[in-house]
């Protein structure tokens, strides 16, 4: 882990945590198990995956992707839930600038037997200047009936209104921008990660 | 309550009604695929040499690209020698229907398409395909009066070559991808349709699509020129006889909407979906695009509910500024079958905009994946996307999957996409069946219920047949 | 009078949890039996058992309706036969139009009648008389079952439904839950209405709500699984005054 590549493991019950380079991380989640863990990428790829192993295994992923100048970032998410009554939830939020571009798969796999599962993922991303790029493919790979899984990916600008309503009471559009691009991540990200954040935005937005 | 479940469980199998083979006279091409296949093919029906070269160049193309498998599924390798690339039921292409072979007529009865002139279906002109010929196009004549131009490719490659040749391969280029490129080089014949400016077609036009040699493949293009500020409603409906053996069909729709124009193309797509074990049914692998100009619309809606193997996506290049483009779809899928299917929307105009609605059920041991890819290019200012997949399982043997692909490179574009995957709880089961309804019943409705905002997109007639073919599909998945 | 049900030493287990411990109910003709009890007495699982529902197991004793065994019917055969659950809390069907719903439904019970489909027109004034009745929008019945309705509204689609399937037997499980005054009328009239010597009614409620509007000939006090006393309706007023406690 580099210092721009920060994760934080918040909880971490029956998990065994497998981190074979900078780059990857395997979780597996036992029975009764939880895992919460957010990482925050600026400039290296991101490969997760999660294996719910047992019998009421919890996991939850959030993950912020800022990326700038002509980087190239893949950010790959995987959820496997190997066991019924099994629980993933996935946040995905991030920002792309300058000549940017950013791959994000996020896959939610239940095999057959799998039972009572739950599974969701949200991406949302924002293209901030004309030349970068967001691809986003959330997938869901359902063989057991009983569940319930949902996905769900935006890409778009901010919010017009909003930025709108900030301007109206003064505040110049790139200090706007900055606001509800920070209130667009502090939801997900962890104090922890704040100073970095902010960092970025300034240097960016 | 066990007899419930168990009632879910097993839903899925009665007889395929269109599964009756036609016996008449046929007249196929050599067995396989050379380019002695293709010059016959071309030298039956008798087309000019530009055409003969577009083939020819697609063949030699065709042969240096392999076969694609990213499908989510299995199939056995197909065997491209041992297809029929040919079939006819006549010996020349018939000017009028006194030279169709009755049995072919009453084929089309049986299936509810009457051609005869006094019987044909109010308000809805027919083009009827049987294997590789165009039997009959219903209301020509009365069309042509409009400027309206309906009728077979072959006929159009003879009658408006110009028209042809300008369009052909334009939206689908032969180097598009395996399928289409095969299709290139040996389709047999497809629907013409011409509407020319300013007029908007009064009556739906339909194509009817009837497999029935054996060991044939069919190979239909059809291709629809809305020129500006015309509108036109197509509809295409399928089947093929019951056959123990894979019959291929991969065919191209290409459409050009220009300027101001609207063009509706709706499927029902019910080809011989192979037997409860999985054994025989159609390979459906199809190129469906539209080209889509300034605030111009184009509008797709499918149901899918047969076919033992179905790969498509029709798609909507959106060009021009303010294009509109839509995919509404329905995929059931039951038994073996496999379906992957969805959408291509790709935005290039500036405020273009499309909606995607997809409907994914899957039943039996059957695998149904929704897969679709919007892109939003650099120059596609403002564009916007809504997309929403909706899949239903029914039984713990059946796999549901989503596959979108999103592609944004406009800082002010917008694509939103949502999933969810769920099943009939028992719940709802209960409370139908608690009003009287058999499983069955239930099963149908609540699964008509899920699909009811695609099939509200259809002409009426279409519809109601939509309906009954979700009911007899699903029959057997509750027993 | 002949008994239009009896259940005799019933007992039901949801999962491993035995609910109902030994029940025995008779419920003639033409009556309107109240059964009353505390939360978690097993008053809805009664319902639920009565018809049909697949999370229920029936471990001993048996229920005869019209003097056959209801228990080894189909949830559809026993709705065809004459027994109506009104739900405590209806299911929402996505999709599917309350009026195609009905019809269907109806159609299924002609069926089961051997008698021929009802044609669209004479559905239609069907349709309208019972929901003018009960004061069902044409709007309403357009609407997919349940779904985007308030919780007043769905108690009097469920008056309806079973205005229009006119069941022999009426289970009406908490039907006051969650209603005010105004609706508490309408759906109570609505059932006061249909009352009539050959259909009988079995109103499950914790309090009296509902039996203000319609009066049972019986009522019977339902503890931890069991019926614990059967008497006229002067039983209503005690438990209103001293709740369950004394049975």
């Amino acid at each position: 882990m580099t210092i721009s590549n920060p994760f934080l493991i918040h909880t971490q019950e029956n998990v065994i945590v497998k981190n074979p380079d900078d780059k990857s991380w395997v979780f597996e989640v036992g029975e009764n198990g939880n895992l919460w863990v957010d990482f925050l990428q600026t400039t290296d790829d991101l490969n997760v995956f999660v294996s719910l192993q047992a019998e009421e295994a919890k996991c939850k992923i959030n993950c912020a992707y800022l990326i700038n100048k002509n980087n190239m970032l893949n950010i790959d998410i995987k959820v496997l839930h190997k066991y019924k009554n099994t629980t993933s939830e996935q946040h995905i939020k991030g920002i792309a600038t300058d000549e940017s571009s950013v791959s994000f798969k996020g896959i939610v796999e239940i095999p057959k037997d799998s039972q009572k599962c739950d599974g969701r993922q949200h991406h949302r991303g924002v293209v901030l200047s004309p030349k970068a790029k967001i691809e986003a493919v959330p997938q869901l790979e359902i063989w057991a009936d009983d569940v319930v899984c949902s996905h769900g990916s935006a890409i778009g600008p901010l919010d017009a209104n909003q930025l709108f309503y900030l301007q109206t009471r003064g505040l110049p559009e790139h200090e706007a921008k900055k606001i509800l691009l920070n209130s667009f991540l502090g939801d997900l990200m962890p104090e922890e990660f704040s100073d970095i954040i902010q960092g970025w935005m300034d240097k960016n937005v | 309550m066990k007899k419930q479940k168990s009632d879910l469980l097993d839903v899925v199998n009665t007889p395929y009604k269109e599964g009756f083979e036609t016996i008449v006279d046929t007249e196929y091409a050599p067995k396989g695929l050379t380019e002695e296949v293709i010059r016959f093919i071309s030298a039956k029906k008798e087309e000019p040499d530009w055409l003969l070269d577009f083939r020819l160049k697609a063949f030699r193309h065709w042969q240096t690209m392999t076969e694609p498998h990213w499908f989510h599924g299995h199939y056995d390798p197909i065997d491209y020698q041992n297809i029929y690339y040919y079939s006819s039921p006549h010996k020349k292409a018939p000017k009028s229907l006194d030279e169709v072979d009755p049995e072919v007529l009453k084929t089309y009865e049986k299936l509810g398409i009457p051609l005869k002139e006094q019987k044909v279906l109010a308000g809805v002109a027919v083009d009827a395909i049987f294997d590789s010929t165009s039997i009959g196009t219903t209301y020509k004549e009365e069309l042509k009066k409009r400027g309206i131009l309906f009728c077979s490719f072959n006929e159009a490659v003879h009658e408006y070559p110009e028209l042809v040749k300008e369009y052909l391969g334009s939206v689908v280029p032969y180097t598009d991808n395996f399928f289409a490129c095969l299709n290139s080089a040996v389709f047999s014949d497809g629907s013409f349709v011409y509407i020319p400016k300013g007029v908007e077609c009064p009556m739906e036009l339909s194509s009817y699509f009837r497999i029935n040699a054996r060991q044939a493949g069919q190979f239909e293009r059809t291709l629809i020129i809305a020129d500006e500020e015309s509108s036109v409603s197509y509809l295409e409906g399928c089947t093929a006889p019951q056959r123990d053996e894979n019959q291929l069909h991969a065919a191209i729709v290409e459409i050009i909407v220009k300027d101001r124009a609207n063009v509706k193309y709706s499927t029902v797509q019910n080809w011989y979906p192979g037997d409860k074990n999985g054994k025989g049914g159609v390979y459906n692998l199809v190129t469906k695009r539209g080209l889509v100009m300034n605030d111009a619309k184009l509008s797709w809606t499918q149901v899918e509910t047969g076919s033992a193997i179905t790969w498509k996506y029709p798609g909507c290049i959106l060009k021009g500024d303010n294009a509109v483009g839509e995919f509404y779809s329905v995929a059931l899928t039951n038994n073996y079958q496999q379906a992957d299917t969805g959408t291509k929307m790709i935005h290039l105009g500036k405020n273009t905009t499309s909606t995607i609605i997809s409907k994914g059920i899957s039943a039996g041991s059957s695998s149904n994946t929704y897969r679709g890819l919007v892109k939003m290019s650099p120059n596609a200012e403002n564009a916007k996307n809504v997309s929403k997949c909706d899949s239903l399982l029914i039984g713990d043997k059946c796999g549901a999957h989503t596959i979108p692909v999103m592609q944004c490179a406009n800082e002010t574009a917008t694509i939103e996409h949502e999933a969810t995957t769920s099943k009939i709880s028992e719940e709802q089961l209960f409370y139908a069946m608690q009003r009287g309804l058999s499983a069955e019943e239930a099963v149908g409705l609540i699964v008509n219920g899920f699909c009811r905002e695609i099939m509200q997109k259809l002409p009426l007639e279409f519809a109601i047949e939509a309906q009954k073919l979700i009911g007899v599909q699903l029959e057997g998945s509750v027993g | 009078m002949t008994a239009l049900l009896e259940i005799k030493n019933l007992h039901a287990k949801v999962g491993d949890k035995e609910i109902l411990k030994g029940l025995n109910l008779t419920i003639d003709a033409g009556e309107v039996c109240a059964i009353m009890g505390p939360n978690g007495c097993g008053k809805s699982t009664l319902s639920a058992v009565i018809s049909g529902h697949p999370a229920y197991t029936v471990t001993e004793g048996e229920i005869l309706f019209k003097g056959e065994d209801l228990l080894k019917m189909t949830p559809d055969e026993r709705a065809n036969k004459g027994v109506f659950l009104a739900f405590q809390h209806p299911i929402e069907l996505p999709g599917v139009g309350l009026a195609q719903f009905l019809k269907t439904a109806l159609n299924a019970k002609r069926k089961a009648n051997g008698e021929e489909p009802i044609d669209a027109v004479a559905f239609m004034k069907y349709m309208n008389v019972r929901a003018t009745a009960l004061g069902i929008s044409n709007e309403m019945l357009k609407r997919p079952v349940n779904v985007g309705f308030s919780g007043g509204e769905k108690k009097r689609l469920e008056t309806f439904q079973m205005a229009m399937l006119e069941p022999d037997f009426c289970i009406l499980d908490e039907m006051d839950s969650g209603l005010d005054v105004d609706a508490l009328k309408i759906v109570g009239q609505g059932v006061s209405v249909m009352r009539e010597p050959k259909r009988s009614f079995m109103i499950i409620t914790h309090h009296d709500d509902l039996l203000q509007y319609v009066k049972p000939d019986k009522v019977s006090i339902m503890r931890d699984g069991v019926i614990v006393k059967t008497a006229g309706s002067e039983l209503v007023k005690e438990v209103e005054e001293s709740g369950y406690d004394n049975f």
